[in-house]
């Protein structure tokens, strides 16, 4: 009796650690604009002057918590990213190829052909950082040109054998700063 | 889109009821993937169906039966990050006895867009069966993963998964046609472990005169080790 008990405790704790045993190190969630820091909506509300839908969203990174406002403005895909204070951090779009300008073209183009022998790019993120009211000023204006930037890029790259898919950081002359390999969601559920 | 997607489902399966030879029951199914190397994934995957409501000519009647139970393995191998090919072997234990053996050849794609994933899968297989000529299909599957929380789907976050694929068989010269559509909500417990649940909706026969349906109420544990 007791070893059936003793069995049973045993799968039920080896079931509960399976489900329990997965640790969150990145985590995005829809949040009320409620329950953002006052100073970073009223950030949002001064530097759109009209304002679009605008989605918020708590992010956990490791321990430590920022908030990202979601927008379309004049056809681009915003997201600020605010301090768990509500500080703003940098301003992001979704940028296409054609978008960038010549020099930062070429400079990616020869980093592209130097390092592998196929490169297909997926998504490109240009991040914008400067001082507060040079942030808020350049959103109003959508002039963010005049503003520090580099670029997140998620591309796929063939180099011989070596298939990978990479997020690398660019500066703003397209020099790279760092690179690391994208280790995709299971699609054991897509694929079977 | 999720909810047009969800609206589309519920429509059809709502539509689906009103029609003849309707089969509804319970499809539970769980599957293990394994990757002994970085290059090699090896997939065990056990899946059955359990009917409960029958409807022919429009009588309903309840009782329950084991349609099949499916116990399928996979050797695969990714091309790259977003392609993978495999071959399967699966074994059926039929309701009715007629049990089969049937070989399977897959390619899958992958492709990560902002806010959803989007996978393609063809497939071709071989049933080889006690009592009858062997079957041979061509199957389509195209599927959308979407984060209901955010724009991707985190560790403990809920998804949605919407998928449709077309079969086209064919037997003793007889060409077949079938198709599935399938809506689930899925829980993400992080890269080990997900939980899915929804509705299977399978309709065949198109070419004999009597369209069949099958609705099931599907759930799946899908397991990484």
């Amino acid at each position: 009796m007791a070893l059936r008990a003793y069995i049973s405790t045993l799968f039920c704790a080896l079931f509960v650690s399976i489900l329990l045993a997965q640790p969150k190190v990145e985590k995005e969630m829809r949040v009320k604009k409620e329950a953002v820091p006052e100073n970073a909506v009223r950030w949002i509300d001064e530097s759109l002057e009209s304002l679009p839908n605008i989605h918020w969203y708590l992010e956990k990174t490791s321990g430590v918590q920022s908030y990202e406002a979601k927008f379309t403005k004049s056809d681009r895909r915003y997201s600020v990213e605010f301090s768990e204070d509500g500080s703003i951090e940098d301003i992001e779009y979704i940028a296409r190829w054609k978008d960038l300008p010549k020099e930062v073209m070429n400079k990616l183009d020869s980093y592209f052909q130097n390092e592998y022998d196929r490169v297909k790019i997926h998504k490109i993120q240009v991040q914008y950082t400067g001082a507060d009211s040079t942030l808020s000023r350049a959103l109003r204006k959508d002039d963010i040109l005049s503003l520090t930037r580099r670029y997140e890029i998620e591309y796929y790259g063939k180099k011989n054998r070596e298939k990978v898919f990479w997020e690398g950081l660019f500066d703003e002359r397209g020099g790279l700063i760092e690179k690391r390999e994208i280790i995709q969601r299971p699609v054991d559920n897509l694929n079977y | 889109m999720r909810f047009t997607l969800l609206g589309i489902l519920v429509l059809t399966a709502v539509v689906a009821a009103a029609q003849t030879r309707t089969y509804s029951g319970f499809f539970p199914e769980a599957q293990l993937t394994y990757s002994p190397t970085k290059k090699l994934k090896l997939v065990a995957k056990v899946e059955s169906q359990h009917g409960l409501i029958s409807q022919e000519n429009g009588e309903n009647a309840w009782e329950y039966y084991l349609d099949r139970t499916d116990f399928q393995g996979f050797a695969g191998t990714s091309i790259n990050p977003f392609t993978s090919v495999a071959v399967g072997y699966q074994y059926r234990w039929d309701g009715d006895g007629e049990n089969s053996h049937r070989s399977i050849q897959q390619i899958g794609f992958v492709q990560p867009k902002i806010g959803l994933r989007i996978g393609h899968r063809i497939r071709t297989d071989q049933t080889f069966l006690p009592t009858a000529s062997p079957e041979f299909r061509v199957r389509y599957r195209i599927a959308f993963d979407i984060p209901l929380e955010g724009q991707k789907v985190d560790d403990g976050e809920y998804y949605f998964v919407a998928s449709n694929e077309a079969i086209f068989g064919t037997q003793s010269g007889e060409l077949k046609i079938e198709n599935r559509l399938v809506g689930s909500l899925g829980y993400y417990f992080g890269k080990k472990q997900k939980l899915e649940a929804g509705i299977d909706y399978r309709t065949d026969d198109f070419l004999d005169g009597g369209l069949r349906q099958r609705i099931w109420l599907k759930a799946g544990w899908y397991v990484n080790i």
